[in-house]
């Protein structure tokens, strides 16, 4: 079942009178559970194409369809509504929230977009720490983390609310090897077990040897697509 | 969650947070001080006013309350009928002969202001037994001019001026008290003799000076104002000394809203610079849902709590000290007392501590920061969370 479709999208940026055409009328589609890469060489639209997924950005042209619904034409409020809701973003630079604790940067993302009462929501977040092996962690502030262990917040706070999508902008990009492998062993588990969509944008092979599904961009435009068709990579 | 983060944010610089509060807390501490010792003032000059001047209402020959200021030494040509004492009969009150003289000591004229009243009755009204600081009642100098004159109890002195009938006269007197009120004005040049014997050096036997305690009935006023007398309410003939210090009040007022403004521009100036560091902590909070109305709050929330805390700060420092001072007072400089016939004063400055007044200032300082953070939360709502995420 399809999750997202791209229908004939454009993303033109304007930097005074020049204008970049990020994206030139590309369409595809991505199925529910996917484990789907974007990937391309620097400057070749995969970010923007997440972030336009993410509804982090607008449409110059074209259409965009999440779960049976057009997100082209939503305002400013409505796509915020849909991210909290739906999306869950994990960066290349963790990103989490420096003046909160493990705890409370997952306990924000979950509170954004559901209501549970505290017990509810202590059992939910303390069950998907033990899941990603940083509960011992969950007093900590991001600062007294490893990369690693940041990108496993990263991690927990995107999938606490249970999201349609997971969309991760080069997540081992800041990664040694090692945990890079880790972080993204990770992912291909929870993937697996709980069918959660992740759409990557990166140029790293490791991610893109893992992904069932490889969108090759290249300037705006897609230059090819792979489907893995091993089961369990 | 946003309140949290709001509090936290505010700690990240230390430093820069409490020159902040610092700023806030001083203005606030500046308006506290300022007004509640204005305020004091106030009050003290004129419980001290009505306890040794006014009483609640002072009767004169109508025309002599709006001529006062300008000829002091007409007070003889407003002299009351003898027939207002049946109406007045029911009311406490003093009656009284008012004029100026001088004093001299050989060398130097002392202007004065002769009150000449019935020693019992002035007493009883004023409790002039209570401000005695030397002697007896009888012929009573106030403490400066005692001091200026370098008389004491017991001490001769001339008493000269000019009678109701225009003509000079003279009384030879001798000190039997020294006063001391606590109003400057009073205590400045103030001679207190019999009744009888101010009707005599003066050659009348009018008085043209009544004090009054209690509420005039209409009727009353009606029959005072046949007989050419009008009742002035001690408000109004403190009027003067009131505007002036309303006026300093209004002074400080301006004083501490320039402060408060600097402390709105010191906050402002905090804030941006918070949006400018947190760029892409405002996009990750966009891009995690977060909606431009709540990064809004966020930093209106963090305004707040800095004034909520600078605020209280200056509140609970300008209140304590404002409190002590009602308590305590402090004395008044040395050269107030020579200012203390234009600038209301009395001898010791107490302050008055007016808790709601106090918390609408405290409210203030809050509504101020508040605003002051209007400016960097718009900003921080117009970034784009793809810019500053990517920076």
């Amino acid at each position: 079942m399809t999750i997202v479709e791209a229908k004939k999208i454009t993303k033109i940026y304007k930097h005074g009178k020049v204008e970049v055409k990020a994206i030139d009328n590309i369409n595809f589609k991505i199925d529910r559970g996917d484990f789907a890469v974007i990937a391309g060489p620097s400057g070749s639209g995969k970010t923007t194409i997440l972030n336009i997924i993410g509804a982090m950005d607008s449409l110059t042209q074209g259409n965009i369809i999440i779960n049976q619904k057009d997100i082209s034409a939503l305002n400013k409020d409505e796509r915020a509504d849909f991210r909290r809701d739906q999306i869950g973003f994990i960066f290349q630079n963790y990103n989490l929230i420096p003046v909160l604790t493990v705890y409370e940067n997952i306990e924000f993302a979950l509170d954004l977009c559901e209501k549970h009462t505290s017990i509810e929501k202590k059992d939910k977040i303390d069950n998907l720490l033990n899941e990603l092996g940083i509960f011992q962690l969950k007093d900590r502030r991001p600062s007294e983390l490893s990369g690693g262990q940041q990108q496993r917040v990263a991690i927990a706070r995107a999938l606490i609310k249970d999201p349609i999508l997971v969309l991760a902008d080069e997540p081992t990009a800041n990664l040694d090897t090692q945990t890079g492998k880790e972080v993204l062993d990770l992912m291909v588990k929870i993937n697996l077990e709980k069918k959660t969509t992740f759409i990557f944008s990166s140029h790293d092979v490791m991610i893109i040897e893992k992904a069932r599904r490889v969108i090759k961009i290249r300037d705006g435009k897609i230059e090819g697509e792979d489907y893995d068709t091993k089961d369990g990579f | 969650m946003i309140l949290k983060m709001a509090f936290r944010n505010i700690f990240r610089h230390r430093i820069r947070s409490v020159l902040t509060l610092a700023s806030l807390a001083f203005g606030i501490f500046f308006i506290i001080v300022g007004i509640g010792l204005n305020i004091g003032m106030e009050r003290r000059i004129i419980k001290i006013m009505r306890e040794t001047e006014t009483g609640d209402y002072k009767l004169y020959g109508k025309g002599y309350f709006k001529e006062k200021y300008e000829n002091i030494d007409d007070r003889l040509d407003y002299l009351i009928s003898k027939e207002v004492t049946p109406i007045l009969k029911k009311y406490d009150h003093s009656s009284r002969l008012v004029f100026s003289g001088v004093i001299t000591d050989g060398k130097y004229d002392y202007p004065v202001r002769v009150i000449g009243g019935d020693r019992e009755i002035e007493d009883s009204f004023f409790k002039r037994s209570s401000y005695l600081i030397h002697g007896s009642l009888g012929v009573v100098i106030s403490s400066t001019l005692a001091k200026d004159l370098n008389l004491q109890v017991g001490d001769p002195f001339v008493l000269m001026g000019t009678t109701a009938k225009e003509s000079l006269n003279a009384i030879d007197l001798v000190v039997t008290g020294i006063i001391k009120t606590g109003g400057l004005e009073f205590d400045l040049n103030t001679v207190l003799i019999d009744l009888k014997s101010a009707q005599e050096f003066a050659e009348t036997d009018h008085i043209n000076d009544i004090v009054l305690r209690g509420e005039i009935s209409p009727v009353d006023l009606s029959k005072l104002d046949e007989l050419g007398i009008e009742a002035i309410y001690y408000y109004d003939e403190l009027f003067d000394l009131i505007v002036i210090t309303k006026l300093k009040v209004k002074v400080v007022i301006i004083l501490s809203m320039i402060i408060l403004f600097m402390s709105g521009v010191g906050i402002v100036n905090t804030m941006l610079m918070a949006m400018l560091e947190r760029q892409k902590e405002i996009g990750i909070l966009m891009a995690n849902g977060l909606k431009p109305k709540e990064i809004m709050k966020l930093f209106l929330l963090e305004g707040s709590i800095l004034g909520g805390i600078g605020s209280s700060i200056g509140f609970i420092l300008g209140g304590s000290l404002v409190y002590y001072y009602e308590l305590v007072g402090i004395p008044t400089p040395s050269l107030a007392h020579e200012l203390s016939t234009t600038i209301p004063l009395s001898d010791r400055i107490y302050g008055y501590f007016d808790f709601k007044l106090n918390l609408l200032f405290l409210i203030f300082g809050i509504v101020i920061a508040a605003m002051a953070s209007f400016y960097p939360a718009y900003r921080a709502t117009q970034l784009n969370p793809i810019d500053v995420i990517r920076e």
